[in-house]
C-alpha cells in the first residue's frame, strides 16, 4: 500500500512540478520581452521594428508564429507547402517562420478554447465563432496597444484598414482585435430565384438591372406577385425555401450584442427592444403562414435541415433568401449550379457585429507579441503572402488570365486542388490578393462603396458581455429554439403564436436581460463619446 | 463446517501467512487489473477536482484555482425558469419508463435467444445489437425515413392507402412519448440482454434437467428457476441504471426528434436544454454545474436505493 502511495505522490509531485516549470519559463520571457521593449521605447519607432527583425535574423534563432483560423473542411492537403513558402518569405522578410493551424469549422470554437484555455502555442488567431467578447473576457487576446505595440511594430494595419472599424474593435476602449478587409454591411431583403423558372412564367428580369448592378432592385409586393405565378405554373415544385436567417434578412434592426433577444429596432436610436413584438416580425410571419398554407413551403422544412440553395440545386425548390453584397450573384450561382436572378426589396445595413464578429487578435499567452504583430502587419500590407493565403501558389493552385483574373491552374480543379479554402473574407486583407475569374474586377472597389454607403447603426462595434445574465440567456435560447421556427416557417398561426413566444420569453427574463443590455449599452455611449 | 472449526484453531502468525498467501495467490489477477484500474483513475478519479469548476467564476488566467468563487450562481439557470419542472419531468419519467421496459424486454429476449439452440442464434443476437452500434444522427434519419410528412413510409405507405389524413409526425407532441419509447427499445434492448444471456447460460442445467423430470413446463422452468436465478443480476442493473436516472441519452432526445421546437414539452430534457442553452455561450461553469447536479441526484439515488434494496434482502444490495 505504502509503496502504491509513494508511486502515486511521485507522479503527482512530477506532474506539479513539470506544469510549475512551463509557467515559470514562460513567465520569465515574458518579463525579458518587456524589459526589452521598455529599453528601446526610446528610439525612432520605425527602427525599432526593423530593429526587432534585425535582432532576429543577427541571431539565427526565428521563431514560429502560429496562425489558427477555420475553413469549411480542415486544413487542405496543400497546408504543409503553402506553409513552407510563407515562412520562407517571412523568413527573409521578418526574420519568422509561421506555422498554420487550420481547423474545421465544426470544431474549430471547441480546440481554440482549448487550445487558448491550456496554454498551447497559438500567437494568431481569428475570434470567429470563438466569440470576440467571450475571448477577451476570458482573458485570450492581448491588450494590442499595450506599449503602443501596434502603433510601433503595426502601424500598417491601422493604415490600411478603416478607423471606424479599428475603433469598433475596441472593448471598453480597449483594442483587442483588428477587423479584416471585407463585408461589413449585409443587402437586406435579398431573394434568389432560379432563372429557368423566371423564364417559365414569362417573367422579364432581363431589362430590369439598372446600370452596373447585379441585383434587382424590386418591392415585396412584386416578390410575392413572382411567387404567385410560380407556384401557378409549377405546383410540383416548392416556391421558397425560408431557412433560419429569414428574418435577420428580412427585418432591419440591430441585434445588439450578438443575440436577439433585446434589438435596436430602429438604428438610430440606442433604445433596446424586443423584436418578436414588433410589427415587422408580425407581417413576416403573417407572410409566413399564408405561404405555408398557399403550399408554397415544404411540410418537411421544420425538420429538414438542407441549406435553401441545396434545395434550388436539388430542384426541390426554387427561390431562398441571402444576405447580399457585391459579388453575391457569381457566388450564388456557383452554389446552386444554375442562372439565378438576384432580387432586392430593402436598404443595405450595417450592424453593430458586423465590424468585431471575427477580428484576428494575438494570444495573450503570445511569447512572441512583437513576432506575431509584424506578421500580421505583413498580412495586411502585402500582396504576395496575402494571395499565398487567399489563393495558394502560382502556377500550382492558380494561374493568371490574360484580362487580369486568376484561375485554376492547369489539371486543377475544385476537387483536386491543395488549397481552395474559401475563407477569404476571414484573411486578412483579400482586397490585395487576386480577383478569381467570373467576379468583376472592380469588386473591392464596390465593396468599399457599398460599406461605406450603408445605413449603419449607432451602436457599431457595441458588445455585450451577457455573465450577469447567462441563467436568463439560456432560457430565452430555450425558449427561442422552440418558437422561432414555427412561426417563421408558416407552420402555427401567428395570431396565437407570437403572443405565446412572447409571453414565454417574457417569463424566462427577457426583461432583464435588455435592462442589462441597456445598461450596458449607455454605458458603452458615454465611454465612446457616441453622442458628441 | 471441518474448514471453519480449522480456521478457528489457527494461531495469529499463521493467519498472517495464509493471507500472504492468498494475496500471492492472486498477484496475477491484480496484475491483469492494473491496466484497468489506471484507467479507472485517469478517467473518473483524476477529473474530479474539476469539479470545483461548477462554483468557480472561471477565467483563463486564473486557470481553474486561480478563479474566484461564485457561489452556486451556476445552478441558478437549471432551476430558474418554468422549463425546469418540464425537464426535470421529462427525464426522470423516460428514464423510469426505459428502466422498466428495457428490463423486461432484454430479459424476455435473453430468455428466447437462450431456448434457441439452432446455428441461426448468433445470427439472431447481432441483427439485435446492432442498432446499439449505429449512431443516433443516422438512427434520427432512419426514425425520419419513416416519419417525414412529405415522403416518410408511415405516411405514404400506410396512412395513404388507408384513406388517412398525413399526420405531421414533427408537430404533434402526442405521439412522441411512444415513439420514444419504442426507438430506445430498438436501439438498446440487443446490449443490455447480453448480461442475462450470458448469466442465464452460466446456470447450473441440472437445475433445469430436475425440474423436467418432476414434469415441469417450460413456463415454469422459467418463471420458477431462470427468473428467481437472475434476480441479482436484475437488481444490480437496475440499481446501476437509477445512478444514471438524471442524464438522459443525448442523441435519443435530440437527434431523433429532430430539434422540433413543437415538440420541445415532451422531448427537452436535463442534456438537451443544456445543450440549448449553453451552446452560443459556451460557459464551461455552467455546464459543469449541470454535470454536477446530475451526478449527484443519481449518486444520492443510488445510495438510497440499494439502501432500499438491502433493508428487504440484504444478499442481493450492491454494497
Amino acid at each position: 500500500m505504502k509503496k502504491i502511495l509513494v508511486l502515486i505522490l511521485s507522479v503527482v509531485l512530477s506532474v506539479v512540478s513539470l506544469a510549475g516549470c512551463g509557467s515559470g519559463s514562460s513567465n520569465t520571457t515574458g518579463k525579458e520581452t518587456d524589459t526589452q521593449e521598455a529599453a528601446t521605447v526610446a528610439e525612432d519607432n520605425l527602427s525599432l521594428a526593423e530593429q526587432a527583425i534585425a535582432e532576429r535574423k543577427e541571431s539565427g534563432n526565428y521563431p514560429t508564429i502560429v496562425m489558427a483560423f477555420l475553413n469549411w473542411t480542415g486544413a487542405p492537403s496543400g497546408t504543409e507547402r503553402i506553409q513552407n513558402l510563407i515562412s520562407a518569405y517571412t523568413e527573409e522578410k521578418l526574420g519568422i517562420h509561421v506555422r498554420l493551424e487550420i481547423l474545421d469549422s465544426s470544431s474549430y470554437s471547441q480546440q481554440m478554447t482549448l487550445m487558448l484555455a491550456s496554454g498551447e502555442q497559438v500567437d494568431l488567431f481569428n475570434a470567429v465563432y470563438v466569440g470576440y467578447s467571450s475571448s477577451v473576457n476570458k482573458g485570450y487576446c492581448l491588450d494590442m496597444e499595450e506599449n503602443d505595440l501596434i502603433q510601433t511594430y503595426g502601424q500598417g494595419i491601422l493604415d490600411t484598414m478603416n478607423d471606424v472599424y479599428v475603433n469598433a474593435c475596441r472593448i471598453n476602449g480597449t483594442l483587442y482585435g483588428v477587423p479584416q478587409q471585407r463585408d461589413m454591411a449585409i443587402g437586406m431583403g435579398g431573394y434568389v430565384i432560379a432563372a429557368e423558372y423566371l423564364d417559365g412564367i414569362g417573367y422579364d428580369y432581363a431589362s430590369m438591372y439598372t446600370e452596373g448592378s447585379e441585383f434587382i432592385q424590386t418591392t415585396p409586393e412584386e416578390i410575392e406577385e413572382i411567387f404567385e405565378k410560380l407556384h401557378e405554373t409549377y405546383p410540383n415544385i416548392y416556391v421558397f425555401a425560408p431557412q433560419e436567417s429569414f428574418v435577420r434578412n428580412s427585418v432591419v434592426y440591430d441585434d445588439i450584442g450578438g443575440d436577439v433577444f433585446g434589438v435596436l429596432m430602429d438604428m438610430n436610436k440606442l433604445e433596446v427592444s424586443n423584436v418578436y413584438s414588433s410589427e415587422a416580425f408580425k407581417a413576416l410571419c403573417e407572410k409566413a403562414y399564408e405561404w405555408n398554407q398557399a403550399g408554397y413551403i415544404s411540410r418537411d422544412t421544420l425538420t429538414d435541415n438542407t441549406t435553401g440553395a441545396a434545395q434550388v440545386k436539388a430542384g426541390t425548390a426554387m427561390a431562398y433568401m441571402s444576405a447580399l453584397k457585391p459579388g453575391i450573384a457569381a457566388q450564388e450561382a456557383g452554389i446552386v449550379g444554375r442562372d439565378i436572378v438576384v432580387f432586392q426589396t430593402s436598404e443595405n445595413i450595417m450592424r453593430s457585429g458586423a465590424v468585431a464578429s471575427m477580428p484576428w487578435c494575438i494570444s495573450s499567452q503570445s511569447e512572441n507579441q512583437t513576432a506575431a504583430m509584424q506578421f500580421l502587419e505583413l498580412c495586411y500590407t502585402d500582396p504576395y503572402l496575402s494571395n499565398l493565403l487567399c489563393w495558394g501558389e502560382e502556377e500550382v493552385e492558380y494561374v493568371k488570365t490574360e484580362d487580369g483574373h486568376i484561375t485554376f491552374a492547369d489539371g486543377v480543379d475544385a476537387q483536386s486542388t491543395e488549397w481552395y479554402n474559401n475563407v477569404n473574407w476571414e484573411m486578412p486583407n483579400q482586397f490585395i490578393a487576386e480577383i478569381w475569374e467570373g467576379n468583376d474586377l472592380a469588386i473591392w472597389d464596390k465593396m468599399e462603396k457599398f460599406n461605406n454607403e450603408a445605413n449603419v447603426t449607432k451602436a457599431l462595434g457595441f458588445t455585450f458581455d451577457n455573465s450577469s445574465v447567462t441563467s436568463e440567456y439560456s432560457a430565452l435560447k430555450n425558449v427561442y429554439d422552440e418558437y422561432i421556427y414555427q412561426l417563421i416557417y408558416g407552420f402555427t398561426n401567428p395570431e396565437t403564436g407570437i403572443p405565446e413566444m412572447i409571453n414565454k420569453l417574457e417569463v424566462a427574463g427577457l426583461q432583464k436581460y435588455m435592462d442589462a443590455k441597456q445598461t450596458a449599452l449607455e454605458e458603452w455611449e458615454v465611454s465612446n463619446k457616441i453622442s458628441e | 463446517m471441518a474448514e471453519t472449526t480449522g480456521a478457528l484453531g489457527l494461531t495469529a502468525a499463521q493467519v498472517k501467512s495464509k493471507k500472504m498467501k492468498s494475496l500471492k495467490r492472486f498477484i496475477p489477477i491484480y496484475v491483469m487489473a492494473l491496466p484497468g484500474l489506471v484507467y479507472l483513475f485517469i478517467n473518473n478519479y483524476m477529473p474530479l477536482p474539476g469539479l470545483v469548476l461548477a462554483f468557480k467564476n472561471y477565467n483563463v488566467k486564473g486557470g481553474i484555482w486561480g478563479s474566484p468563487w461564485a457561489g452556486l450562481s451556476n445552478f441558478k439557470y437549471l432551476f430558474a425558469t418554468q422549463d425546469a419542472f418540464i425537464i426535470t419531468r421529462n427525464t426522470i419519467c423516460y428514464n423510469l419508463t426505459f428502466i422498466v421496459i428495457n428490463t423486461f424486454c432484454a430479459i424476455a429476449v435473453a430468455i428466447i435467444l437462450s431456448e434457441i439452440t439452432s446455428k441461426a442464434k448468433k445470427f439472431y443476437q447481432s441483427a439485435i445489437l446492432l442498432p446499439h452500434l449505429i449512431s443516433a444522427v443516422i438512427i434520427s434519419y432512419l426514425v425520419y425515413a419513416f416519419l417525414s410528412t412529405e415522403n416518410g413510409f408511415i405516411n405514404n405507405a400506410i396512412l395513404k392507402p388507408l384513406g388517412q389524413e398525413f399526420i405531421s409526425w414533427y408537430t404533434e407532441k402526442k405521439y412522441w412519448p411512444f415513439i420514444l419509447v419504442i426507438v430506445n427499445i430498438w436501439k438498446s434492448v440487443g446490449y443490455s440482454c447480453i448480461i442475462y444471456l450470458s448469466t442465464i447460460v452460466g446456470f447450473d442445467k441440472g437445475y433445469y434437467e430436475a425440474a423436467a423430470i418432476d414434469g415441469a413446463t417450460k413456463w415454469q422452468q422459467i418463471t420458477r428457476i431462470t427468473i428467481p436465478l437472475l434476480k441479482p443480476t436484475i437488481i444490480m442493473l437496475v440499481l446501476m441504471s437509477v445512478g444514471r436516472i438524471f442524464y438522459s441519452d443525448f442523441g435519443l432526445f435530440y437527434q431523433v426528434p429532430r430539434n422540433s421546437g413543437a415538440l420541445y414539452s415532451v422531448t427537452n430534457t436535463i442534456d438537451t436544454y443544456v445543450y440549448r442553452g449553453l451552446l452560443e455561450l459556451g460557459d464551461i461553469t455552467m455546464s459543469a454545474a449541470a454535470g454536477f447536479y446530475q451526478s449527484l441526484v443519481g449518486f444520492v439515488l443510488v445510495l438510497s436505493a440499494n439502501l432500499f434494496v438491502r433493508k428487504i434482502d440484504r444478499d442481493s444490495a450492491l454494497f
